[in-house]
């Protein structure tokens, strides 16, 4: 689906985004992509969608070049930028207008998603709070039905209720033919829906692995004490909650901030584990 | 071909467009209206529609930077540029609204003061303009108003600014050539022959009609089609 082969990117060239990164992502994944900040996940998520041109290597998305921007690529990618500034212009007659450009866009399934986010659709954008604007968009972009899904920090901005319903419509949303990319800091929110998960550090990437993959490698516990071979730990409620390799191959489940923690703060062993 | 251009697209993005710029559009109309009501109630005796022409033209010119300010914006300009259309499709979307619709929004709101007037105070419609002139003035406002489109898909920021500033290092260069040339072949003394006897180097002079060609119609195809090629190679 997505393939990046040796791609550098810079604003200005001697602080470079990316240092011939290469990567690839598959259909079928709803992926988290993960990094402090300033490392490029934004950055990255441009690239995919064609609104910035790799300065040297390639990027490659359902076989075309994105940054070309054709039309036959358009309208198989929504991109939700973490900002926006919608239209004035009422919610449903945007979705009216824009929905026709994306050959699989069904009106219907917009209207039973705004209806799940409860958001009233006849209400124009700048009535709605950044929340709402932020739930029609997503309604809107889960109706295209594109094979690719670039989202930029989708949770801000919602509520607790709306974060369990995109949870779930996204979730719904996913199937063999589609590759999500959600770029986000609040982990917690997404914790069981992400898989695989990518990690980027400066200039490249530090982690691109499925959950499976990283727990047949790493154990995930709150313990009393913790443990001398630990690659990460941090105190919470109940003990420590730590990291440690997968030493007796039992399986735990993947604790996305302890992950990422342990990740930047061992990153020549998680370079050498994850290959 | 449908990657190029495709009609049905095509028209699709005409109609979000003009969806979106709908408040624009009643923006110009009540314009219009307000100036008519303002000129009747310090009058109280005309409309005055040929002084609502000039500030049509300064709307007309303007159109780009007000509809399309927001194109290649790093945050405003992601719908436009992930629209699934193709340039071609995008641009003469853009042109038409620029080059067509605006005008005969103007130009249909200035017959109408002038109907008003015809009907209200009996002032006749003067059918006998000098269609010359007038061509000169359309050529003018698109010529002007192609400087304004290309400046708008050209910088993602700053875009009246910088198209102002592109402006005058123009007309700095302009300058520049045309002394160089000035001297190097002598035509200030054809100049000064030219005022002697009394001669219109305006209308009798080849290279005038040339320059005039240059001005009226290269310069404003060359901008447009800049401003096309400015549309498809930003970046935001």
């Amino acid at each position: 689906m997505i393939d990046l082969q040796h791609m550098s990117f810079w604003y200005k060239e001697k602080v470079k985004v990316f240092d011939t990164l290469s990567m690839s992502m598959e259909a079928g994944n709803i992926y988290g992509l993960l990094g402090e900040n300033g490392v490029g996940k934004t950055t990255l998520l441009r690239i995919m969608g064609g609104l910035l041109f790799p300065k040297t290597g390639s990027c490659s998305v359902m076989g075309y070049v994105p940054g070309k921007r054709h039309p036959s690529f358009l309208s198989k990618v929504f991109y939700i930028p973490e900002e926006f500034v919608a239209p004035h212009q009422k919610a449903d007659t945007f979705a009216q207008n824009i929905g026709p450009f994306y050959p699989n866009f069904d009106y219907n399934q917009y209207m039973v998603l705004m209806q799940e986010f409860d958001v009233d659709g006849k209400r124009n954008f700048n009535e709605m709070s950044f929340g709402q604007k932020k739930k029609t968009m997503i309604s809107l972009a889960l109706s295209t039905n594109t094979e690719l899904l670039l989202l930029d920090e989708p949770t801000n901005g919602l509520d607790i209720p709306s974060k369990t319903i995109f949870r779930r419509v996204v979730a719904r949303a996913a199937d063999a033919s589609k590759c999500i990319v959600i770029s986000t800091h609040q982990v917690r929110d997404l914790e069981f829906l992400i898989d695989p998960i990518v990690i980027l550090e400066r200039n490249n990437l530090l982690l691109n692995q499925s959950v499976a993959a990283i727990t047949q490698k790493l154990k995930f516990d709150v313990v009393p004490k913790v443990p001398v071979d630990a690659l990460y730990s941090e105190e919470m409620m109940g003990g420590f909650g730590v990291v440690v390799p997968n030493t007796d191959g039992e399986e735990s489940k993947v604790n996305i901030e302890l992950l990422f923690n342990a990740a930047i703060s061992n990153r020549a062993r998680f370079a050498e584990w994850f290959k | 071909m449908n990657e190029i251009f495709n009609l049905k697209r095509f028209l699709m993005v005409v109609k979000a467009e003009t969806c979106s710029f709908r408040k624009h559009y009643f923006f110009f109309v009540i314009f219009a209206a307000a100036y008519a009501v303002t000129v009747f109630l310090i009058g109280r005796s005309s409309f005055k529609p040929e002084g609502f022409a000039p500030l049509g033209i300064i709307l007309i010119i303007i159109t780009p930077f007000i509809l399309y300010k927001d194109v290649y914006h790093k945050i405003r300009g992601v719908n436009y540029t992930m629209l699934p259309a193709s340039n071609v499709e995008k641009w003469i979307a853009f042109w038409a609204q620029c080059v067509v619709f605006v005008p005969l929004i103007i130009g249909a709101s200035w017959l109408f003061l002038q109907g008003l007037e015809f009907i209200l105070f009996h002032v006749p419609i003067d059918l006998n303009s000098d269609w010359r002139q007038i061509r000169k003035v359309i050529v003018g406002i698109y010529g002007l108003q192609s400087i304004a489109m290309m400046g708008v898909m050209s910088f993602s920021r700053l875009k009246v600014l910088k198209t102002f500033g592109f402006l005058f290092l123009i007309q700095v260069i302009t300058l520049i050539i045309s002394s160089f040339f000035v001297h190097q072949f002598n035509f200030e003394d054809i100049i000064l022959q030219s005022k002697i006897s009394n001669f219109d180097i305006n209308h009798s002079w080849w290279f005038m009609d040339y320059m005039k060609a240059v001005i009226y119609i290269v310069f404003p195809l060359g901008l447009w089609l800049t401003s096309f090629f400015k549309l498809q190679e930003q970046e935001l």
